[in-house]
């Protein structure tokens, strides 16, 4: 979400800008890319179906001050993963809900 | 002596600590209320109040299976106050509104209490079932999608920043689990009652990197009781009260992943402004360590040394043992004491400032000693005095 009065980013997406408090708010098109702000490789099996390691990333997106995705890093080996990788959104469908992963640029 | 307009902890309590415990919870926590009645020569008669963290969570029984409205009911208490929530600056925040409530001359003595019951309840799903969902709402519809659902996963991205920021290594963060260890040894109550070795830690299992499994601490079973007493009710109490000289607290965001930074440094700072105590003054430090990079990052943010220099302030140990200058945790902290929940860091604070930590209780004559809880999105932080 964005607010259309003072242009600040809002998410978790809510109908009041946190910024200015005003209501005009909107979904906003954001770029699909960005950097690796912190990372942490899980290898703790918390559930049975989950396959162990993996790489759990918040990631900072380009021209999105101050607004953070926890995610996955995929489509590499966990250890190749490093905070200021360039990372890029592939989204993976499950049922109706569209989760943003991200892979690595190269 | 005492000031009318101060709060002060008076008796302190604490159960069992355990794992898998069959007694209830309710009388988990009568027993801490007992002991803490013990200590301050108090009636149930006397108390007017009740403060808990977080409430009864219904769905998530052994997270907190006991509420402050149904303590007053169970015990008789006639509340002329009380209050439990999850919605604060966490775990001793509750004492936080306790010490604001006897100020302002709502109650005079205040059982503030944390019962867990996590090993218990996750022993005898028929009992405390988990609701099992489809989809997530919340905060968690931010997180659990991808797999990142424990608290663990989360810290850690914090300690991989002091990893790759500041250096921050395996073998300083091993200070904390060893050091909590050590000192469990000396706890009679301690969970965890076995040595831990320098190799044993880095030979660990990974959970989240950078934290092995001996960076985080287990679920238990256990309840801790503080009495907050009002300046101008501690001579009722037949034990040394011990100040609160001064309380801080902040919430940053409501995520761990939309805060720029962790919730105990601005803590920190706001509690150096509220008092004219300094962080040389402080005989004991006791802070949180369900992670132990979480009692890195505050002895950062309390100012014990300066950001990112938490890894070599720690190194070798020798500062935060028992003896050492700044002794830690010396109940054993969450990793080896249990996971009391953050009150576990508020009672040893009080254990040592009145000389009462026996095997364990530090040399000279502590006066000042600092505890906190939680560190992420919340953090509490209180300075005790025995002035």
């Amino acid at each position: 979400m964005r607010c259309r009065d003072c242009q600040a980013f809002i998410h978790p997406p809510r109908p009041v800008c946190r910024s200015c408090l005003s209501e005009n708010v909107a979904p906003e098109v954001v770029a699909g890319t960005g950097v690796v702000d912190t990372f942490t490789v899980n290898h703790q099996k918390w559930h049975p179906a989950a396959e162990v390691p993996y790489v759990i990333a918040r990631v900072a997106l380009d021209g999105v001050p101050g607004v953070y995705l926890t995610t996955n890093i995929v489509g590499c080996p966990v250890d190749e993963v490093d905070i200021g990788d360039r990372v890029r959104v592939r989204f993976e469908q499950q049922d109706d809900v569209y989760l943003p992963l991200f892979e690595k640029v190269v | 002596m005492a000031a009318a307009n101060e709060a002060y902890i008076t008796g302190v309590g604490q159960s069992q600590i355990g794992i898998r415990l069959t007694r209830h919870p309710l009388l988990l926590t009568l027993d801490a209320v007992r002991e803490a009645l013990d200590e301050a020569g108090l009636t149930i008669g006397q108390i007017d109040g009740v403060s808990t963290y977080p409430g009864r969570t219904p769905g998530y029984l052994g997270f907190s299976p006991v509420g402050a409205d149904e303590l007053v009911d169970a015990l008789g208490i006639r509340a002329t106050w009380y209050a439990g929530g999850g919605e604060i600056t966490s775990q001793l925040g509750a004492v936080v509104a306790a010490a604001a409530a006897v100020r302002a001359g709502q109650a005079r003595h205040v059982i503030c209490f944390r019962t867990v019951y996590e090993a218990a309840a996750m022993s005898r799903p028929e009992e405390y079932p988990v609701p099992r969902r489809d989809r997530v709402d919340g905060t968690s519809q931010w997180v659990a999608p991808f797999n990142a659902t424990s608290a663990v996963n989360w810290t850690a991205q914090y300690a991989m920043r002091h990893v790759k920021k500041y250096g921050l290594t395996r073998e300083q963060l091993a200070q904390i689990a060893l050091t909590d260890r050590a000192h469990a040894l000396l706890n009679p109550r301690a969970l965890v009652r076995e040595p831990l070795t320098m190799d044993e830690y880095m030979s660990a299992r990974m959970i989240s990197s950078p934290l092995c499994l001996y960076d985080c601490d287990r679920f238990s079973d256990a309840s801790t009781v503080l009495i907050v007493s009002a300046g101008d009710a501690v001579d009722e109490v037949s034990c040394k009260p011990v100040r609160i000289a001064a309380m801080a607290g902040t919430v940053e965001r409501l995520s761990w992943d939309q805060a720029e930074w962790m919730a105990c440094y601005p803590t920190g700072a706001d509690l150096w402004k509220r008092t004219d105590y300094k962080p040389s003054d402080v005989d004991t430090a006791q802070l949180y360590d369900g992670f132990s990079f979480q009692a890195v990052a505050w002895l950062e943010s309390l100012g014990f040394c300066d950001v990112g220099e938490g890894g070599r302030f720690i190194e070798g140990g020798k500062r935060i043992a028992l003896d050492g200058e700044l002794p830690l945790n010396t109940f054993g902290g969450q990793l080896g004491a249990g996971r009391l929940h953050g009150f576990g860091f508020a009672h040893e604070a009080v254990v040592q400032l009145r000389g009462l930590g026996g095997a364990r209780q530090i040399p000279g004559d502590p006066r000042v000693a600092v505890c906190a809880s939680g560190g992420g999105p919340l953090a509490t932080a209180l300075l005790l005095a025995r002035d």
